[in-house]
């Protein structure tokens, strides 16, 4: 089924969208929330919100891409539940950096400049600096902090070792990080 | 203000996402890889393999108007090659067929991915009964089929050797199982990329581009660093990359990336083909900098404990919440470098190592010259467990730091663990203003 008519369905309040959703994007979004809470029933639960939260955005949101649309509700939501999950719990069975951690590492420790920042700046910023990259650097860094892809899959597509994707992902974030100040952003 | 930063990188195109989505990035990696294979077995394994006595000479590469060349004297002016991607014989895909001319007449190197492998050679009968071993991928030239008159396979990848060919431009490639494929090969020699670049820096550190293709602009590199090679040998892996910046004629600025060396202990080093980005092609290069070279030595993906004879490996009681103890552990003292732990504290960002890195009187390093991280790893060893942690480097408090959530350590105080050094990484900084630089140089 095409977006044009999930959409469709959508709009007209037809519930057989949510089904037509998990058909195509449930694959996708699971994906996302697992590599964020590394629950499987957690990862269910958020994707099932993630259903909920469409139905009741569209309508009137009619995002271009379905695909992204689904993805960023995802990602919001798991790291919604991700912070709550730990601040709860105090959880330290994570040893290894997240996404989100690693995105943080580019802002300054005083935080003042965060206030007159606006997320939709900052993805123009993002979206001119994705095209500056090589295709493979373009899709790692999408595949790591859209996707929210685990280092040891990612390693294991590029054949390198987590070290090399490490190295590789500082690298790309310092670039990020001096592309936004060159852009008055950071 | 995280939360926002997460949040744009949530935002970003619709088209960004589709473009990476499942597979695509393992089929750039390949396709990457493939090319490197290609370009780097046209050039470098042809100069290697072909000039059988020549290798002692000096370091040999393919340079684009110059051929196969020793340092700056060309040794084999005439190469023609085919390397256009995705060309299979059968099932196996055709990395490079390469001919040049040397004092033997001419000789064709072929290199497969992914070829047949047979565990018996093939044997041919001719009508006097004398029988003849053909090897599993054959050259047909005028009707003439000739056999490899040596082949070797390494990691999926198949070099066959034919020596004493007539000079012909479309062989056809036969496989053993009758599969043909004819090739076209083209004169390589034509750029105005036609030379090698060299950039050195310091006392002994150089990086020598390579230019790979003329016509589209690729380029290997080579390191020349004996420190990195030194501590190289006594490590599992070490990773170099560095960028050029490159000032074109008409001021403009491009990128190269080298990245991904593999040394694994051996002095050599091979960087992948990169090619300069589509904008910058066709156009002079006024100068050349070597912007950042990062160099990454993995010491540790062992367990120190399950070895005879750990490089250093230091043991102590976690302290509890709140408290420290001091200490010095060397982990690393070779080379002139003396990597110590000077203290362990738990504090509320979790197991805090302080840690110093010195450089005692033989170093070669030069601190305005290098930046350094170390990572370190812990493991308990009570009861025989070799539960293993990482500990990554902070560069904002200076300290190694056990990953933790919320200040809370996955093991108990009082454990008894051991602290190892995982890796050293350094990176040279060439282009910053410092008199200790010596003097960039063009070869």
């Amino acid at each position: 089924m095409t977006d044009a008519t999930i959409m469709t369905q959508l709009h007209a309040r037809d519930e057989t969208a949510l089904a037509a959703l998990e058909q195509a994007y449930g694959r996708l979004c699971r994906s996302i929330a697992q590599n964020v809470l590394g629950s499987a029933e957690d990862a269910e639960e958020c994707v099932n919100d993630t259903w909920l939260r469409i139905w009741q955005s569209i309508p009137p949101a009619r995002p271009s891409s379905l695909s992204a649309y689904a993805g960023m509700i995802t990602r919001r939501l798991a790291i919604n539940r991700y912070h709550a999950a730990t601040a709860a719990r105090r959880d330290a069975r994570a040893v290894v950096t997240t996404p989100y951690d690693e995105l943080a590492e580019l802002i300054p420790a005083d935080g003042e400049v965060g206030d007159r920042l606006e997320a939709e700046a900052l993805a123009g910023a993002i979206n001119a600096f994705l095209a500056t990259l090589k295709t493979e650097d373009r899709l790692l860094f999408v595949r790591r902090y859209w996707y929210l892809d685990p280092p040891t899959a990612l390693a294991a597509q590029l054949g390198v070792s987590e070290n090399t994707l490490y190295v590789r992902l500082h690298r790309m974030r310092k670039r990020l990080r001096a592309y936004l100040e060159k852009q008055n952003l950071l | 203000m995280k939360d926002r930063l997460f949040d744009a990188v949530g935002m970003i195109d619709g088209r960004y996402i589709d473009e990476a989505h499942d597979g695509a990035l393992a089929e750039a990696a390949q396709k990457r890889r493939l090319r490197g294979r290609v370009l780097l077995a046209a050039a470098v394994l042809a100069a290697a393999l072909c000039i059988v006595g020549f290798a002692a000479a000096g370091r040999l590469y393919f340079a684009p108007g110059v051929g196969i060349v020793d340092e700056e004297s060309a040794a084999f002016p005439q190469v023609w090659a085919c390397y256009d991607e995705g060309i299979k014989l059968g099932d196996a895909i055709i990395d490079a067929v390469v001919l040049s001319e040397d004092e033997e007449g001419y000789t064709m190197n072929i290199w497969l991915y992914g070829a047949k492998l047979y565990p018996e050679p093939r044997i041919v009968t001719d009508e006097m009964g004398n029988e003849t071993p053909i090897s599993d991928v054959t050259v047909c030239i005028d009707g003439e089929e000739y056999s490899a008159q040596g082949s070797k396979t390494s990691k999926g990848v198949s070099a066959y050797v034919f020596k004493c060919l007539p000079k012909h431009f479309s062989p056809t490639l036969r496989d053993r199982e009758g599969n043909e494929t004819t090739v076209s090969l083209i004169s390589i020699g034509e750029s105005q990329y036609s030379y090698i670049r060299g950039i050195s820096f310091g006392k002994d550190k150089a990086i020598t581009a390579i230019p790979l293709s003329g016509s589209e602009n690729v380029f290997t590199a080579q390191l020349t660093d004996p420190l990195t090679f030194t501590i190289a040998q006594e490590t599992q892996k070490t990773y170099a990359s560095c960028t050029w910046l490159i000032t074109h004629d008409d001021g403009q600025t491009s990128q190269l990336e080298l990245s991904e060396m593999v040394i694994d202990g051996k002095l050599q080093a091979g960087f992948s083909g990169s090619a300069l980005p589509q904008d910058s092609r066709d156009r002079g290069i006024r100068s050349l900098t070597a912007q950042m070279v990062v160099v990454s030595h993995n010491f540790a993906s062992y367990n120190p404990l399950l070895i005879d004879d750990p490089r250093q490996f230091c043991t102590f009681n976690l302290p509890e919440p709140g408290e420290g103890i001091d200490c010095d552990f060397i982990l690393y003292g070779h080379h002139g470098i003396v990597c110590r732990v000077t203290r362990i504290d738990y504090t509320e960002q979790g197991l805090v190592y302080t840690t110093k890195l010195e450089n005692d009187s033989t170093s070669p390093f030069s601190e305005e010259m290098y930046e350094f991280q170390i990572s370190a790893g812990i493991l308990t060893i009570e009861d025989g467990t070799t539960q293993q942690y990482g500990l990554t480097f902070d560069p904002s408090i200076g300290t190694l730091i056990s990953q933790t959530r919320d200040g809370v350590s996955p093991i108990a105080p009082g454990t008894e663990i051991g602290i190892y050094l995982r890796g050293l990484t350094y990176a040279y900084l060439p282009e910053a203003p410092a008199a200790d630089l010596g003097t960039i140089s063009f070869k």
